[in-house]
């Protein structure tokens, strides 16, 4: 078994949050579609979002999207700079701590949300 | 101090594998080359691995050492900070037996991006000039010994044994920086392939596993600045 | 000389600074600026005839409000170019993201070039059906 790093912790959560939010995005782009019928199927979906299970994944959603979007950040200044690869641990458990943190507070709040 | 060294073993011709267990009395300053050569000298002389120099010049012994990619010659026993020592094959390569891979699709994948120079001007009457920091543009990619541990410590190249690797790619790195060759046109040919520079996704197993401390994921970085700036 | 690679590579990383600012609006104007009932619409941009008429229709039947509140936002044409903005740039961003994991994990000669494509395509249909549903989209048709 090879060792697993923090940088292939963070590849590997890249990819598995690309694919969550690509799910979400076929899912949300379909939802929205449902606009297009009136107010009646449109607030079907929206009761739909509001029950326990569709929250959770809301939940999960906001993480995934915090994580891809600050650690996908991290990967172009990465390969842009000399100047982030010097730094690269450094930004990486920037991005881990900055993610993490948005995650807890944003969480609750639309956990709590009605 | 005491060890325990657990080996990967592998048939030739059957394929069939397995660990072997040995428990050796060491000196914490020993190399790991050295624990294996006395394997094989006093316990079991079918173990089978390469080596040369042991003196982390020739890149024979790479190797995964407590699942790390390292040169055995350049390992110390008091380096792994634990007395389990497990020694495997590198990972992603085909191997022929015990901790022996077959190196020839990686020596293949080398020769793909010209690992030589290609003459940018005909012969001058003198040597070609450089200046300083023309020369420490490349500086760096010049020390690869070709031990092959930064390309099978690489996950894009598990997944993907068509993809060039860190080796190739840092020799690449040499020739295309260096001000007096003239090869990059065929070079960034190769490079800017679906199985060449964008199979890396800077995980930097690579520039981990260099026993030359060579910046590779740094290097490819270059390169892919400089291939998109091209084409 | 043809790229094989990298335009994919540029434009992702392209596409995806892009989107980190993309959503960032998306998320506060649908989410948190357009809470229920909240019409913080009106400083941006609709017109204050069609506005009227969306607030009297919320009026009559206050239970639909948060539809018409969206409603007048998904309808307004700024924000109509924003969308089609945004679901261009996700299909792109997400369905490339994808192709390059096949060709990170796939290596036989047919599938991976058949798998990419089928990846393509299926990006097509989506963008397709969110532009659609952007464009299309009028609230005096309720
Ligand atoms: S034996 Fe030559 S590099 Fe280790």
């Amino acid at each position: 078994m090879y060792k697993i790093r923090a940088d292939m912790i963070s590849w590997i959560l890249h990819k598995i949050t690309g694919f969550a939010i690509v799910s979400f995005l076929i899912f949300h782009i379909w939802g929205m579609s449902q606009m297009s019928k009136g107010p009646d199927a449109f607030n079907a979906v929206i009761e739909a979002y509001k029950t326990p299970l569709f929250k959770f994944g809301e939940v999960l959603l906001l993480g995934a999207i915090l994580f891809h979007g600050l650690n996908g950040m991290r990967i172009i200044l990465g390969e842009f700079t000399r100047w982030a690869m010097d730094r690269h641990r450094l930004l990486l458990v920037l991005t881990y701590m900055i993610a993490g943190t948005l995650f807890i507070i944003g969480g609750i709040a639309l956990w709590r949300a009605e | 101090m005491q060890v325990t060294v657990e080996i990967y073993r592998q048939e030739a011709h059957s394929g069939a594998s397995h660990f072997d267990t040995f428990v050796r009395e060491v000196d914490p300053t020993d190399q790991i080359l050295d624990v294996i050569m006395e394997i094989k000298d006093d316990v079991d002389g079918s173990l089978a691995f390469r080596k040369s120099c042991a003196h982390g010049v020739c890149g024979s012994d790479a190797m995964q050492i407590n699942g790390m990619n390292r040169l055995a010659c350049q390992t110390l026993i008091q380096d792994l900070k634990s007395d389990r020592i497990r020694i495997e094959p590198l990972k992603g390569m085909k191997v022929l037996r015990d901790l022996i891979v077959d190196m020839d699709p990686f020596f293949e994948s080398l020769a793909k991006v010209k690992p030589y120079f290609i003459p940018k001007t005909t012969a001058p009457a003198a040597e070609r000039k450089q200046t300083i920091e023309e020369r420490a543009r490349f500086d760096d990619t010049t020390k690869c010994i070709m031990c092959a541990a930064c390309t099978t410590s690489c996950p894009s190249f598990w997944s993907n044994d068509n993809y060039l690797g860190p080796a190739t790619l840092v020799k690449a790195h040499r020739f295309i920086f260096d001000s007096r060759d003239g090869g990059d046109r065929e070079r960034l040919e190769v490079l800017d392939d679906r199985d060449g520079l964008w199979r890396c996704h800077s995980i930097y197993n690579c520039t981990d596993a260099c026993p030359r401390d060579i910046e590779i994921t740094k290097a490819i970085g270059d390169l892919k600045r400089y291939t998109v700036a091209q084409r | 000389m043809s790229s094989r690679g990298s335009k994919g590579w540029l434009l992702q990383r392209i596409s995806g600074a892009l989107l980190f600012i993309t959503l960032g609006v998306h998320f506060y104007i649908y989410h948190y600026f357009m809470g229920p009932g909240m019409w913080g619409f009106e400083s941006i941009g609709y017109g204050a005839n069609d506005l009227e008429t969306l607030r009297l229709m919320a009026e009559s039947d206050p239970t639909q409000a948060r539809f018409y509140a969206l409603a007048s936002l998904f309808a307004a044409p700024v924000w109509k170019v924003f969308d089609i903005l945004f679901i261009t740039l996700g299909c792109y961003h997400g369905f490339y993201g994808i192709v390059a994991n096949i060709e990170d994990m796939v290596t036989h000669p047919t599938w991976r070039p058949v798998l990419s494509w089928l990846t393509y395509f299926a990006a097509f249909i989506l963008w397709v059906m969110g532009v659609v549903t952007v464009i299309s989209f009028n609230p005096q048709l309720f």
